[in-house]
């Protein structure tokens, strides 16, 4: 009897005291696939041409002098582990990263490609850890830091700062 | 006593593990994907496509060319809970077809979205 007891009273330490692995994916949209770059001529390739590659784009706009086509994809991905002791206090860390992939193809009005550009952001979701009082409601206990925030703000600037691409460049890769 | 440990581990794995998966769907039923409905260059209209889809999620004028854009989304989440594991996945896909019209509104050009999502005839 005593030997239950004690091996009930370890398994309800063992739950209580838990280290908790968590993996989390997100995607949206298709795949763009890289080599769609060898087949796109600027003065060549037509609109129709793209859509029987590509299907519809994520985006299509309008343009002063013609039109564009966004195809767009998103993934991302995510590890945390966190080791609590119910009611006492928990520790954990967190990281993540993902990956925005964009073509974009302008058109003429006639609807011959123009100009293109293939790029993919790789993305710093950032990483931090927690540390606090499990059970308490007071977020006075409860501390998250996050050394290396995302690196979305990062991006923006980076994307104001990058200069549009010219129809040279696409020209020159093909 | 040794049959009741047994029992007891069992129930609390089974109530420390969890699964569950959600989806759903936003926008135009994608009917252009129904086996009965057939698009010709060339001879459908614009009006034949509105009859037979409904309003374009969006209508875009370029030079002489109308554009119909469908847009259906589907989401669909999946998460596993296990004692000290736990797995997410959160996915979007959508199912486009696209539509472009001459200026006397007969197709020129159509285009769906390589992979469908399934088709629910409503």
């Amino acid at each position: 009897m005593k030997r239950s007891l004690t091996f009930l009273l370890a398994l309800s330490m063992m739950g209580a005291s838990t280290a908790c692995v968590r993996v989390v994916n997100n995607s949206q949209d298709r795949m763009i696939p890289p080599e769609i770059g060898q087949s796109l001529r600027s003065g060549r390739t037509t609109y129709s041409d793209v859509l029987v590659r590509l299907g519809p784009p994520s985006d299509i706009g309008n343009l002063a002098e013609g039109f564009f086509f966004r195809y767009r994809n998103t993934t991302s991905s995510g590890f945390q582990i966190l080791a609590r002791l119910h009611i006492l206090v928990k520790f954990g860390v967190a990281f993540g990263g993902g990956d925005i992939s964009t073509l974009l193809l302008y058109f003429d009005q006639d609807g011959v490609l123009d100009r293109w550009i293939l790029d993919s952001y790789p993305e710093d979701l950032g990483w931090g850890y927690v540390a606090g009082h499990f059970g308490s409601p007071n977020p006075h206990l409860h501390f998250e830091f996050i050394p290396n925030p995302t690196g979305v703000h990062r991006w923006g600037m980076n994307l104001l700062e990058r200069p549009f691409p010219q129809k040279q460049s696409s020209s020159a890769e093909n | 006593m040794r049959w009741f440990i047994t029992l007891f581990m069992l129930i609390s794995v089974c109530a420390l593990t969890a699964c569950s998966g959600s989806g759903r769907r936003v926008g135009i039923p994608n009917r252009w994907r129904s086996p009965d409905i057939q698009f010709t260059t060339n001879k459908t209209t614009e009006e034949d496509v509105l009859r037979i889809l409904g309003p374009p999620s969006q209508i875009v004028a370029i030079h002489q060319r109308t554009v119909y854009f469908y847009v259906l989304e589907e989401t669909s989440s999946l998460r596993l809970g296990l004692l000290i594991f736990a797995w997410s996945s959160f996915d979007v896909e959508y199912d486009r077809a696209i539509f472009f019209f001459d200026k006397n509104g007969r197709l020129e050009k159509y285009a769906l979205s390589p992979k469908s999502l399934v088709y629910e005839d409503d």
